[in-house]
C-alpha cells in the first residue's frame, strides 16, 4: 500500500516532458542545412561578424533570459554559488577589459589550469570577448603535459589556482619564456600571495564591467583543444567562433536541451567535451548548467541529481560502469523523476550499460560519437529514434559519415556493404571541424584524404544506418574517456635513470575500457624488483599526472622492434592479450 | 570474523596501501585530517583501486556509498576500526 502511495506521489510530481526537437530523424535530416542552423545564432550586432561569447551570454544578458541562472556551481564541500547570464556578461567583460589591461589581445593564446570552479568559466567567455584563443588544460596533468602544451601553444597567460602552481608551475616557469602572465586565484590553505603572480579577484575586480566585443570573423581561431597522436608531440587542434553554430545546433538536436532544463555535463573543461557541451552549447542554448568541482562519487552523484532537479545529464562511460559497480539501489532511494534526457560519449558504452540505465532510470543512456577534432557530436542515439544497445547511432543532421579503407597509395576508398570493418571518414565542412593542428600544417593535411576527414577509428554501419565502434586505428590508449598517447607516457619513462627503453600500451579493464600499461627494459646494472617498478610508477605520475601515467608495469630483457628502430607496441599488445601477432616482416630479428 | 587490530596497525596497513594504489605517494607526513583526493592527487579510478585493496586486505566491506567515508587518514582509520 505504502509503495503504491509513494508511486502516485512521484506520477503526480512528474513534469510533462517535452516533445523531442528531433522528432523525426529522416525528415529533419533531409530538411537540415547549416545556414538555417546559423540562423539560430543572433551573430555580433550590426552583422559584426560571429564571436562565441556573444552568442553563450551577452545575448542572453541583454534579453528576457538575463536573470536565469546561467552556470551553477556545487563546491566541493557541498555550497552552491549561482552565477546568471546578466552576472556572467558583467564579470567575463571585467576579465576581457584585464587581459587588454596586460596587453593581451586577439589572436594570442589564454590558457587555464583549475579545478571547475567558476574562475575557470569567467576566463573561458572573457577570453572568447577580447578575441583571444582559450584553452584550458587538464588539472591532473603532471608538469610534463603541462608543459609541452603550453609551449606548443604559446601560452602568454596563465590563470591557475595558488595550489596547482605552487605544485605544477612554478617548478617549470623559467621553461617557459612566452609565459609573461599568470593570475593566480587565492585559496584559504595557501599564503596570500604568490610571488611572480597576480591576484585574481583583486585584478578582476580593479576592471570595468562593461566591454564590447570587437568585429570578429567567424574564421577567426577561438579554442585550441590538445589531443594525443600516436608518435610525438601533443596535437593541438584550432577551432574558430563558428564552431558554435555546431555547438549550439548538436546542444539542441542530440542532447535535447529546452529552455527549462537543468543540465549536468561531468566532463571537466580541460577535455573537449567539459568545454564544448559543459560550457559553449548550454550557453547558446540559455539553459541552466550544473558544474560539480568535485571528482566522481556515486552517493554525491545521486544527490546532486535529485537536489538539483537535473533534466539532461551528459556522462561517460567509466562513470557509469562505476555507479553499476556500486548497484541500482542507491539510484532507487532517489526521486529522479525529473531526468529527461541521458548521454555518454568518451569511449563506446557497452550494451549492458544501456540495458542497465534504462532499469535503473527508467530511461537509457544514448551513447553519442565525436573528436577533439571533430568539435562537436557528429553521430548520436537520439531521444526519438531506438537505441541499439553497443551502438553510437546514426549521423548528425547535416553530417555525412562513411566507412573508407586507405588504399595505400595516400587515396581511399568507400566501403559501402553494410558491416564491413573499416576507418570512420566524415565529409568536411562541419563548422566545429578543427581548422589546423598548430604549427603542424603536415599532420594537418594527413587528416583528409580524398574528400573525407579520416578519424583514425574503426568502426562498422550496419545496413540500418547504425554505426558501431570497433576500436583505435593506431596505438592510442582510451582511458576513462581521456585519449592518451603512447610516446608521452615512453618519453617520461625514458627520463629515468634505469630505463633503457619503453613501450606503452593500453590493456583492457571492465571500469575504464583501458589501461595505460609499461613494458620496460633496464639498463646494465639495474636488476628489475617490485620496488623498482614501484618508483618507476611513480617517478612517471609525479611528471605526468594520475590521467595520462602508467597504472600497471612490466620488465622485459627487450623490447620487440622494427627494424628501422620504431617499438612495435601492437606487437606488445598482441603477447600481452594472447592474440595472432599478425604481420612480422618488419620486426627486427631477435626480438 | 575480523581481525584483531590497533589503530597503530591500521594506520600502517592503510599506508602501505596507498602507497601502492598511489605510486609514488608521500604517505609521510600528511595531515590526518586532509583529504587524500587533493594531497595525493587521486582521481576516482585511483580511489577505487585504494578502496578495493583496503577491503581485501583489512578484511572490512566497503560499499561504494562509504567511500567517502576514507578520504582523510582520520576517518579512514576510524572506518576501519568500527567494522
Amino acid at each position: 500500500m505504502l509503495s503504491t502511495v509513494r508511486h502516485q506521489q512521484i506520477e503526480k510530481a512528474r513534469p510533462i516532458r517535452p516533445a523531442p526537437n528531433l522528432a523525426n530523424y529522416e525528415r529533419a535530416r533531409n530538411a537540415f542545412t547549416w545556414a538555417e542552423a546559423r540562423r539560430e545564432l543572433d551573430g555580433l550586432p550590426g552583422g559584426a561578424g560571429l564571436n562565441i561569447a556573444h552568442e553563450c551570454v551577452d545575448r542572453h544578458a541583454a534579453g528576457p533570459a538575463r536573470d536565469r541562472v546561467a552556470l551553477r556551481f556545487v563546491r566541493k564541500p557541498g555550497t552552491v554559488e549561482e552565477m546568471t547570464f546578466a552576472q556572467l556578461a558583467e564579470a567575463s567583460a571585467r576579465f576581457a577589459n584585464g587581459l587588454r589591461s596586460l596587453g593581451v589581445g586577439a589572436g594570442e593564446h589564454v590558457f587555464t589550469l583549475a579545478g571547475r570552479i567558476p574562475a575557470l568559466y569567467l576566463a573561458a567567455i572573457g577570453t572568447l570577448k577580447a578575441r583571444s584563443v582559450f584553452t584550458t588544460l587538464f588539472s591532473a596533468f603532471g608538469p610534463e603535459p603541462i608543459q609541452s602544451r603550453m609551449k606548443l601553444g604559446r601560452a602568454r597567460v596563465l590563470v591557475t589556482t595558488a595550489s596547482l602552481y605552487r605544485k605544477k608551475v612554478a617548478g617549470i616557469r623559467d621553461e617557459l619564456p612566452e609565459l609573461e602572465h599568470v593570475i593566480v586565484v587565492a585559496e584559504h590553505r595557501e599564503p596570500a600571495r604568490t610571488p611572480g603572480t597576480i591576484d585574481f579577484d583583486e585584478w578582476l575586480s580593479a576592471q570595468s564591467p562593461e566591454f564590447a566585443i570587437a568585429p570578429t570573423d567567424p574564421e577567426e581561431p577561438a579554442l585550441l583543444h590538445f589531443t594525443s597522436g600516436t608518435t610525438g608531440k601533443p596535437k593541438g587542434a584550432v577551432h574558430v567562433h563558428e564552431a558554435a553554430v555546431a555547438h549550439h545546433i548538436t546542444g539542441k538536436l542530440a542532447l535535447d536541451f529546452h529552455a527549462d532544463d537543468i543540465y549536468w555535463c561531468t566532463a571537466d573543461p580541460g577535455w573537449v567535451t567539459g568545454t564544448s557541451y559543459g560550457i559553449i552549447a548550454p550557453l547558446t542554448n540559455g539553459v541552466t548548467s550544473l558544474v560539480d568541482e568535485a571528482e566522481f562519487e556515486t552517493s554525491r552523484w545521486y544527490r546532486l541529481l535529485e537536489e538539483q532537479n537535473v533534466t539532461v545529464w551528459y556522462t561517460a562511460p567509466t562513470a557509469i560502469r562505476m555507479l553499476m559497480r556500486a548497484g541500482a539501489e542507491q539510484a532507487k532511494a532517489r526521486d529522479l523523476s525529473r531526468l529527461r534526457f541521458l548521454a555518454s560519449v568518451g569511449e563506446p558504452l557497452n550494451p549492458e550499460a544501456v540495458v542497465w540505465s534504462a532499469a535503473t532510470f527508467g530511461r537509457p543512456f544514448h551513447d553519442n560519437w565525436w573528436q577533439t577534432e571533430t568539435g562537436g557530436i557528429l553521430i548520436a542515439n537520439y531521444a526519438s529514434l531506438d537505441i541499439r544497445p553497443g551502438s553510437m547511432g546514426k549521423p548528425l543532421p547535416g553530417i555525412e559519415a562513411g566507412i573508407v579503407r586507405r588504399t595505400g597509395d595516400g587515396g581511399v576508398e568507400e566501403i559501402l556493404e553494410p558491416d564491413v570493418e573499416g576507418e570512420l571518414a566524415i565529409r568536411p565542412g562541419w563548422p566545429s571541424m578543427f581548422r589546423a593542428y598548430l604549427g603542424d600544417p603536415d599532420r594537418y593535411q594527413e587528416s583528409f584524404a580524398a574528400g573525407w576527414y579520416l578519424s583514425g577509428d574503426i568502426a562498422r554501419r550496419d545496413r540500418d544506418g547504425y554505426y558501431w565502434f570497433v576500436g583505435r586505428g593506431d596505438d592510442v590508449i582510451k582511458s576513462a574517456g581521456h585519449l592518451i598517447g603512447p610516446f608521452e607516457v615512453e618519453s617520461a619513462l625514458m627520463e629515468h635513470p634505469a630505463v633503457a627503453e619503453a613501450g606503452v600500451i593500453g590493456v583492457p579493464d571492465p571500469v575504464a575500457m583501458e589501461l595505460v600499461k609499461a613494458f620496460v627494459s633496464l639498463k646494465p646494472g639495474f636488476e628489475s624488483s617490485s620496488e623498482l617498478s614501484r618508483e618507476l610508477l611513480g617517478f612517471a605520475r609525479k611528471r605526468l599526472g594520475p590521467a595520462v601515467a602508467p597504472r600497471e608495469l612490466a620488465f622485459a630483457e627487450a623490447l620487440p622492434r622494427t627494424r628501422s628502430g620504431k617499438i612495435m607496441r601492437r606487437l606488445l599488445r598482441a603477447r600481452e592479450l594472447g592474440l595472432p601477432e599478425g604481420d612480422l616482416s618488419t620486426l627486427e630479428s631477435g626480438a | 570474523m575480523t581481525v584483531a587490530r590497533t589503530p597503530d596497525e591500521v594506520r600502517a596497513k592503510i599506508a602501505d596501501i596507498l602507497r601502492r594504489t598511489v605510486p609514488g605517494a608521500q604517505v609521510e607526513g600528511l595531515d590526518p585530517k586532509a583529504d587524500l583526493r587533493d594531497e595525493l592527487d587521486m582521481d576516482s579510478l585511483d580511489v577505487l583501486n585504494f578502496a578495493t585493496a583496503l577491503s581485501h586486505e583489512l578484511e572490512v566491506s566497503v560499499p561504494e556509498s562509504d567511500y567517502s567515508e576514507l578520504m582523510t587518514l582520520e576517518r579512514c582509520t576510524a572506518y576501519v576500526l568500527s567494522k
